[in-house]
């Protein structure tokens, strides 16, 4: 099977560095809580914090890798990008334009932001509506949005649709039951294409899907990318999945970015701990090759309860005094390398 | 297909229910060829309360009227009760199931609080109470009836909706910026009509019966207009000397509202997808 690594990508979506000036969406200290209610006669109100001070920036052209375990505020991330979470505070511009409070746009400009944003879900059975055949999945939008007017436009550009994920035209009167987790997949891209939209957030789009079928769906990703001009932001808890398509990484612990670097940098030279421990668990294709494991003992902590300091003082196995104390911010060590440590100074 | 014939012929309930519904729609579409005399008009005192015969199959009321023909347009009215009334009920619930369920918050439990104290009024005192102020007749019976039994359907709908609303296609629809009306009636609606049915189609049994019920305290359909619950009204002190005055009517209702019954079940059974799992 023919991989494509993401040096091509890079050289294909053209000239990264000067875009930096002008990020296509750029997130600054984002955070989503969710209230709870406890008690069962006094009602307490606790949060859980999903996402607790978030930033990061997304160039055009660009793919960014989010990933962390299960419940570190990843997809939540993703969804208050897309405004279908409410942040709580913070910031989210998308193309200059603040997005944060949604609802507030106009109409029009909501419209427009959808049109310019889509999705891409984990789940390929609960992504695609049921009751709706293929055609009618991928001609809503456009109807919706008043794009291609005539009826024989949107035939042409559904089939072309189809056909560019790997589906054939014919298939489209037909209902997503009657596919496989890997075409529903493929659909669910399509999809989210129809639109033209400029940014995809894949919320783990690979994670559902077998390990075949998972390197098909990331070499299409890859190919849309350089066909229709998009930016990334891939969700995943596997490493291995995002070092394929990735120009730059970033790990979420608990609610958090610990690091983010370029995907080469991050492989090479890991500085978080966490990090460490993540890429030590890559599973390598050598029965022969021993590798240090770093096996983390215990749980993530619950999001309602973060620990104070560095949320990750529980687990860390070269923990200081002082990580319990205070939380670390990021600090910049040199090529786009970002790091939350108090061991790296 | 095979598979759905085969499905269909292990669920006797709702073969039956199905037949029992399509025979009474029959008889109540074709009623005036199906009845051997006019219901009201053909009265002859001279044959008045004639036993089951030959000539008449289910005898003759008080006022010399056939029974069997009375019976026959007497579905009318129930199978335009069960239909009309359920209708607006179904309406009624669905619009504020989905509302509720979809937008939460404020208008969530004000509908909820609605919902919960239509429930807590006895439903017969209700459509009493709705017929005293409308007058008796059989479109306020609609009415009466339409207004009387949304809350199940509502609350029915609600909780579909509330388990509906967090899946990803419905996501999908609000990132591509399809109105609110767009996602709940085009994109949640759809996929939660399978328990809405059932609950109609024994909606319907239950409005039939109030129908009877109205018509035998006399608010619902007025004389000389047959139906099944007037007629089991005005037989009422012949029980005793002439029982089939009381009989075939009170069998009518009988027959309708299990039939229906049963469609509701073997529909449950049908669309319930935890049902369907086990074969």
């Amino acid at each position: 099977m023919k991989k494509k690594y993401p040096h091509d990508v890079v050289s294909s979506s053209g000239n990264i560095g000067s875009a930096a000036e002008n990020p296509m969406l750029s997130v600054e200290d984002l955070k989503v809580y969710f209230p709870v209610e406890t008690g069962f006669l006094s009602r307490r109100r606790e949060y859980v914090y999903a996402v607790d001070g978030v930033s990061f920036d997304l160039k055009k052209g660009e793919t960014l890798g989010i990933v962390g375990e299960s419940g570190c505020g990843k997809t939540t991330t993703g969804m208050a990008v897309l405004n279908l979470e409410q942040p709580t505070s913070g910031r989210v511009v998308f193309k200059g334009q603040d997005i944060t409070d949604f609802r507030k746009l106009s109409t029009e400009t909501q419209l427009q932001l959808r049109k310019e944003m889509q999705v891409i879900f984990q789940d390929p059975y609960s992504s695609l509506n049921p009751r709706t055949s293929l055609d009618k999945i991928l001609e809503e939008p456009m109807k919706v949005h008043g794009l291609y007017p005539s009826p024989g436009e949107r035939r042409d550009r559904v089939a072309y649709l189809l056909e560019r994920v790997g589906l054939t035209p014919s298939q489209g009167k037909r209902y997503p039951h009657s596919f496989s987790g890997g075409q529903r997949q493929r659909i669910g891209i399509a999809r989210s294409l129809a639109l033209n939209p400029s940014m995809i957030v894949g919320d783990e789009p690979v994670s559902a899907l077998d390990v075949s079928i998972q390197a098909q769906i990331i070499n299409l990703l890859i190919d849309l990318q350089s066909e229709f001009d998009l930016s990334y932001v891939l969700i995943a808890h596997d490493l291995a999945v995002v070092e394929h398509i990735s120009d730059r990484i970033a790990v979420m612990y608990l609610g958090r970015i610990v690091e983010t670097a370029p995907y080469d940098r991050l492989f090479v030279n890991p500085l978080h701990p966490y990090t460490q421990a993540l890429m030590s668990a890559i599973p390598v294709p050598d029965p022969k090759a021993r590798k240090n494991r770093i096996v983390l003992t215990g749980d993530v902590p619950s999001p309602r309860h973060p620990p104070s300091g560095c949320a990750f003082h529980p687990r860390c196995p070269e923990r200081l005094a002082e990580c319990s104390e205070s939380a670390p911010g990021l600090l910049h060590k040199g090529q786009a390398h970002h790091v939350a440590c108090h061991l790296v100074r | 297909m095979d598979n759905w014939v085969k499905k269909i012929r292990k669920r006797t309930n709702l073969v039956a229910g199905t037949i029992v519904f399509l025979i009474i729609v029959f008889v109540a579409v074709f009623a005036p060829y199906l009845a051997p005399t006019h219901p009201w008009d053909d009265a002859d005192l001279m044959i008045s309360e004639l036993p089951p015969s030959g000539e008449y199959l289910f005898g003759t009321d008080s006022k010399g009227r056939d029974i069997l023909s009375r019976v026959i347009y007497g579905s009318r009215i129930s199978l335009s009760v069960g239909v009309i009334s359920q209708l607006i009920n179904s309406v009624i619930g669905i619009v504020f199931g989905l509302t509720a369920g979809y937008f939460g918050r404020l208008w969530d439990d004000i509908v909820v609080a609605v919902a919960n104290i239509m429930l807590s009024i006895p439903s017969l005192i209700f459509a009493l109470a709705v017929m005293a102020l409308l007058g008796p007749g059989l479109i306020n019976v609609f009415i009466a009836l339409g207004l009387t039994n949304w809350a199940y359907t509502c609350r029915i709908t609600r909780s579909q909706v509330l388990g509906t609303k967090n899946q990803n296609y419905v996501k999908a629809a609000k990132a591509m910026g399809f109105g609110r009306c767009r996602v709940m009636f085009l994109h949640i609606l759809p996929n939660i009509f399978g328990p809405i049915l059932v609950m109609a189609s024994l909606g319907m049994a239950d409005a039939i019966l109030m129908e009877a019920s109205l018509s035998f305290l006399g608010l619902g359909t007025q004389p000389p207009v047959p139906s099944w619950g007037g007629m089991l009204a005005g037989a009422r002190e012949q029980l005793f000397t002439a029982p089939w005055l009381s009989i075939f009517p009170g069998l009518a209702i009988f027959i309708t509202v299990l039939g229906l019954n049963l469609l509701g079940d073997g529909l449950r059974d049908l669309l319930d997808p935890h049902m369907s799992e086990t074969k």
